[in-house]
């Protein structure tokens, strides 16, 4: 079926398969291969997109069903946002599959909440990494959380 | 002098007998090796096979060697622009092609089965071969210490031939100029002028017989820790791994295999709706059936629309696995002595308290985030492999195979790998997406395995049955030490799957690491192993063979402990009278802990485990009772792992050696039932999330002592840390992993 996409501020119009998930149209039909495949399930986070700064993760949601809402990705954002900076401030990746959708999902909760705290980042990052950056990830929570408290 | 120069030397044709290791064949050997250059674009020249400089001035290092997030392709760069004065952040890597020069010189000697000396004529024989026979391997924690060994002298030898070049230029002494910054320097008169620009002058120089080394209070980059080159990518998402090669006409490849072990395809049925849109076809592999379509979605949906018939294949399940370990163990002579005592039945009988214990461990996935996958095309009899993988000359020999080409009609890419832990050295992947490419000529096919796949089809760290005895004397010190352990072997399972010539029957030394050669005195000590050979396929499996022996020996040293009445940290420093390396680095876990001081429901435990060259001790804390509300709290790492290169990159490969092996301890298990695997996917082999991972705290303890591995050697200890505060927790002894069920 042809559905309109608005990926990154750009319209999209694919011709995909009926319930062919957000993921693999975002890397296949658009070459954004920001979003990951890590387990298909949900589970890991791996595939986050930010869809109207809800955090979705892309796997798991037909492509038809976001048709014509603001989809972000990991390639909307190129390094100087803050969240980014902080993480590569703090070296966070290891292996890198998994800080996409890591990014992406402080990023969603800051947008909503200048104000997170460390223990509310923590609490909504689900995500797995398998490296166990865990805790260059804290450090980057920790430093964003704080430049925010500084800046209120 | 290393290997290195005295390629360089003979490059030079200044290879004097005496220069040349061992003359003859070697030296002709040697020859072939350095008529390798690395491939070169117009107004770049080649330093060496590893290393080229552009006329724009741009540094280019071979980047040999499979960047899984060990950050090794970093240090790597590090390395040689620390002696080569290159302006680190500026330098970029290019994936070599396959060639003996990038084999692994340090893991393949330490891959032997003999021990060779630092020096000599022993050790300049082997090195040699290595480069011809070895692996061109990243694996084995050793990416650091052959990069030391080899690509500091790379460094050096160019910075003194673009010196020698720039100072003809100016008409004055080499000796007077130095490098920084990606320039020459001549101090005394205030000159400075770019790599770029004498590249092509200094790329034609003999390289010098003597160089000296930067003296390390001059370093910029080593031991500083500076930001890794390959970070922003990461985390902004241009980071291409396998699964991101995107090549025109892509298509691409879902799997099934067979979900027994040892299966084979008997047929396979195309039902109704199989020929959907956008599918190309099926191929079958034996084993397994793909299907390729113009998505991988598509793929996949279209193997649920085959009526794929599997015959054969094993009914094996864990309790007849543990039965044959048993018995190996129960049968007198059939476990091998590595280490033997002389008068252990003496010992025996002498000890005033004895002690035994059974520990048994389950198979173990490696899970790395990035599914299995590769992209192959075949085009006119000449196939290309894109796959993330840590052994590249073998994905082209194994590919080749597959194909019925010669090895010289493949070429392989290596991208960024999602993960490795030693599952990325086993290729099967590898051979299967040029099988199913073969099929479809011309065109690129990327296969991937779904998670599911990915987890019953790995290659597992293998389960393992294991018996411990100990006895104390009157005075509390240890009379004998006797562990027994059975498992199947990695080391022969990768062999034969991989490298076949190289499978034998001959005793695996590697079974015994972390269970041989203890740092403690134990008396009388005999270990032995037997290999039981099983349907499932083992591998290599972060840390191999000592993340089950770490677990076992740490345990029974705990519960030794208990029998004698003491403090399990004082017990095992009493132990270590005659290693103060490893009581260093025990005393300094347990002061970072505040070991001997627990919160009100709090529990510690500790353990300590040499393996790859360096030696780890970690303190892990917890709360709750052992049930489902238990909680990691902290834990403390303590490492001397030598000179460390990257200090913050080794802290957190140590932390991440910690997590993989906590994720493991606590959930961690591969269950087999009637020859298939009970687990599937992240649901039912759970993982450590960041609100279960505990903070963990490292100290690297540094006592001159000779360079260690780093990448794996976290994982050891963490898994007998936990299980020991476990036992303290409850009073009961942990004797089986995992801790919690799924
Ligand atoms: S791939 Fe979507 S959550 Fe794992
Ligand atoms: S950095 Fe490798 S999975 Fe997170």
């Amino acid at each position: 079926m042809l559905i309109e996409l608005t990926v990154n501020g750009a319209r999209h119009s694919v011709d995909v398969p009926e319930d062919k998930p957000l993921l693999w149209v975002l890397r296949e039909e658009l070459a954004l291969t920001g979003a990951k495949y890590g387990c298909g399930i949900g589970a890991c986070g791996a595939c986050t997109v930010l869809i109207g700064g809800e955090v979705v993760r892309s796997c798991s949601v037909a492509a038809k069903e976001v048709a014509g809402r603001p989809i972000r990705t990991i390639e909307n954002f190129d390094n100087r946002h803050p969240v980014q900076k902080a993480w590569v401030e703090q070296q966070v990746p290891q292996c890198g599959y998994c800080q996409p959708g890591f990014v992406l999902a402080a990023t969603a909760v800051l947008e909503k909440n200048p104000k997170a705290t460390e223990a509310e980042l923590v609490a909504a990052l689900t995500n797995l990494c398998r490296c166990g950056s865990y805790d260059a990830i804290r450090a980057a929570i920790r430093q964003l959380a704080e430049s925010k408290h500084k800046g209120a | 002098m290393g290997w290195t120069r005295r390629l360089f030397l003979t490059t030079a044709g200044l290879a004097g007998a005496g220069l040349v290791v061992g003359g003859g064949v070697l030296a002709v050997r040697q020859r072939r090796l350095l008529a390798f250059r690395p491939p070169l674009a117009a107004s770049q020249h080649a330093f060496s096979p590893w290393l080229k400089i552009g006329a724009d001035g741009s540094v280019v290092l071979m980047g040999a060697r499979a960047e899984m997030g060990q950050g090794v392709l970093a240090m790597m760069a590090m390395v040689v622009a620390e002696e080569l004065g290159a302006d680190y952040p500026a330098m970029r890597f290019e994936d070599p092609p396959v060639a003996n020069v990038y084999r692994n010189v340090v893991a393949t000697v330490l891959g032997l089965p003999i021990q060779v000396p630092e020096e000599g004529i022993l050790r300049d024989t082997v090195e040699v071969a290595a480069l011809q026979a070895g692996l061109q391997i990243t694996g084995g924690s050793t990416s650091t210490r052959d990069a030391w060994h080899q690509l500091r002298a790379v460094g050096a030898g160019a910075r003194e031939v673009l010196k020698a070049a720039a100072a003809k230029r100016w008409g004055v002494a080499a000796g007077a100029c130095d490098t920084e910054g990606s320039m020459v320097v001549h101090a005394p008169s205030g000159r400075r002028m770019g790599f770029g620009e004498v590249a092509a002058d200094a790329a034609a120089l003999e390289w010098p017989e003597r160089f000296a080394y930067r003296d390390p209070k001059t370093w910029r980059y080593l031991g500083k820790s500076p930001a890794r080159l390959d970070v922003p990518g990461k985390v902004d998402g241009s980071a291409r791994f396998g699964i991101d090669v995107r090549l025109p006409g892509l298509r691409y490849a879902a799997i099934r295999h067979a979900p027994q072990f040892g299966a084979r395809v008997q047929s396979v049925a195309e039902k109704a709706g199989f020929r959907a849109k956008g599918v190309e076809g099926q191929v079958n592999l034996g084993n397994a059936v793909a299907v390729v379509a113009d998505s991988w979605w598509t793929a996949k949906q279209a193997l649920e629309q085959l009526d794929i018939r599997f015959a054969g294949g094993s009914e094996v399940s864990d309790a007849q696995i543990f039965a044959a370990y048993a018995k190996a163990l129960d049968e007198p002579g059939r476990a091998h002595a590595f280490e033997k005592a002389a008068r252990l039945a003496e010992a025996k009988s002498a000890a005033t308290k004895k002690h035994a214990a059974e520990f048994r461990v389950p198979y173990l996935a490696h899970a790395c985030m990035e599914p299995m996958n590769a992209t192959a095309r075949l085009t006119e009899g000449r196939l290309e492999v894109w796959c993330g993988n840590q052994a590249p000359n073998l994905v082209r020999d194994l590919c080749a195979k597959a194909c019925g080409l010669a090895a010289d009609r493949v070429a392989v890419h290596t991208t960024l790998l999602g993960g490795g832990f030693g599952r990325r050295a086993d290729l099967d992947y590898a051979v299967q997406a040029s099988r199913i490419a073969a099929a479809f000529p011309s065109r690129p096919v990327q296969l991937i395995w779904s998670r599911e796949e990915d987890i019953s089809q790995d290659v597992y760290r293998p389960s393992a049955l294991a018996r411990y005895e100990a006895g104390l004397h009157a005075d509390g010190s240890v009379a004998f030490w006797h562990a027994r352990s059975a498992h199947s072997s990695p080391g022969r399972g990768f062999a034969q799957r991989n490298i076949p010539y190289m499978a034998n029957d001959l005793p695996d030394h590697t079974a015994v690491e972390a269970a041989a050669g203890l740092p403690y005195a134990l008396g009388e000590r005999q270990v032995e192993y037997a290999r039981v050979d099983a349907p499932v396929p083992v591998g290599f499996w972060r840390s191999v063979n000592n993340s089950q022996n770490g677990f076992f020996a740490e345990c029974f040293v705990d519960e030794l402990a208990g029998v004698a009445g003491k403090d399990p940290f004082e017990f095992r420093r009493a132990l270590l009278k005659d290693a103060p390396r490893h009581r260093a680095v025990l005393e300094k876990a347990a002061q970072m802990s505040g070991w001997g001081r627990d919160a009100p429901g709090r529990h510690k435990g500790i353990a300590l485990v040499a393996s790859f060259g360096s030696i780890v001790a970690e303190v892990v804390e917890i709360s709750g009772p052992p049930a489902a509300d238990l909680r990691i709290e902290r834990a403390w790492v303590a490492a001397d792992c030598g000179l460390a290169l990257d200090p913050r990159n080794v802290a957190a490969q140590l932390r991440s050696g910690a997590i993989y092996g906590l994720s493991a301890a606590l959930w961690g298990g591969i269950g087999i039932d009637k020859g298939r695997v009970q687990q599937s996917n992240f649901h039912d082999y759970r993982v450590l999330a960041l609100a279960d991972a505990p903070p963990i705290e490292v100290a690297l303890v540094s006592q001159g002592s000779p360079m260690g591995g780093v990448g794996e050697i976290g994982v050891p200890p963490s898994m007998p840390a936990l299980a020991n505060a476990v036992s303290r927790a409850t009073g009961k002894r942990v004797r089986a992993l995992p801790i919690l069920a799924g």
